[in-house]
């Protein structure tokens, strides 16, 4: 069920309080989806977006994207631990940069967790952004070199900088995990800044990787 | 890099509370933390179940802990579905040496059942 709303994310009316720093995180979010990125414009982002609702519905996907494109916000929306270095290089043998993989991935793992938000709050969908116009950018991370993962990533090999390559996708990256999550300096803590203690905040997100079969 | 497992197991301690890492791999154990078994529910409804699932277990998690520390559950929940997908996609892989310093944490909690390259 989606909602058509002029003011993006306008959640005051949840019997729940959403803190005001999540709900400027996912407007901050919603103008990053319908900008421009490196590869793609705002429309193809946009429509990245929601062919991965539709696919997690069960639909089939209708935007007119490059298919390897497509297969790449599938499998990232769906089937994540199936991924394996075989099958990115076969995307990029087909014709997919590791720059327009890394942003596809970054879009289809960020309206994946705007959904999630959503639907543990029982709130309706948040209609996606008009996309705003402008040509892709071409920026990639001039730090960026080849990983021990399957893409090149900035300033090291890990989970922070999976989608370093691209400068959008890891700003989107950083803003999610700071905000929804704990930033760097609050995971230092033993008690950061929020309302669960952090046992129970690792629980959740312990348990959460276990169900994705990811080991972080 | 820390695995979130770890810092559960850390963050345990430096509060010197009690929890059971096999939680994290099996939602029938009780995690011993505080509403530790409404989050491990709420978590699994919101990842896998039905619509009414996610509506009992939020009730349970407000019940139990409050609203404001269900919405910070969904939260975090949506941030680990990102951060999980993206470090998937990207084909992170564990160092030898986490592999090792993991080993009897990761045997405990059953982490040893997912694939890594």
């Amino acid at each position: 069920m989606l909602r058509g709303r002029m003011t993006p994310f306008d959640l005051a009316t949840l019997p729940y309080p959403v803190p005001d720093r999540i709900v400027a995180t996912l407007r901050r979010d919603w103008v990053r989806l319908a900008s421009p990125g490196s590869c793609f414009t705002g429309p193809e982002r946009v429509a990245i977006a929601a062919d991965v609702r539709r696919i997690r519905t069960g639909e089939a996907a209708t935007s007119p994207l490059p298919a390897v494109v497509v297969e790449t916000a599938r499998t990232t929306a769906t089937a994540p631990a199936g991924i394996r270095r075989t099958w990115v290089e076969r995307l990029v043998a087909d014709g997919l940069s590791e720059s327009a993989y890394v942003e596809t991935v970054g879009v289809a793992a960020r309206i994946v967790a705007v959904d999630t938000f959503h639907r543990g709050l029982g709130a309706a969908l948040e209609p996606l952004p008009a996309p705003r116009p402008g040509k892709p950018t071409g920026a990639v991370d001039p730090n960026a070199r080849p990983s021990k993962g399957f893409v090149a990533m900035a300033h090291g090999t890990g989970s922070w900088w999976a989608v370093s390559l691209v400068p959008e996708a890891f700003a989107g990256m950083e803003d999610f995990h700071n905000t929804l999550y704990l930033s760097p300096e609050e995971m230092m803590a033993a008690a950061p800044p929020r309302r669960l203690s952090r046992p129970q905040i690792e629980l959740v997100a312990a348990r959460t990787s276990a169900v994705n079969e990811c080991f972080y | 890099m820390v695995t979130h497992t770890e810092l559960l197991r850390e963050s345990a301690a430096a509060n010197r509370i009690p929890v059971a890492l096999a939680a994290v791999t099996d939602p029938a154990i009780d995690p011993q933390l505080p509403g530790g078994a409404e989050l491990v529910a709420f978590t699994d409804a919101v990842l896998t179940g039905s619509d009414d699932a996610v509506a009992g277990t939020r009730s349970a998690v407000v019940a139990r802990l409050g609203p404001d520390r269900m919405v910070e559950a969904a939260a975090v929940c949506a941030c680990l579905q990102m951060m999980n997908r993206t470090t998937l996609a990207a084909g992170v892989p564990l160092s030898r040496a986490r592999l090792a310093h993991t080993a009897a944490m990761r045997r405990d909690a059953g982490l040893d059942v997912f694939a890594h390259e």
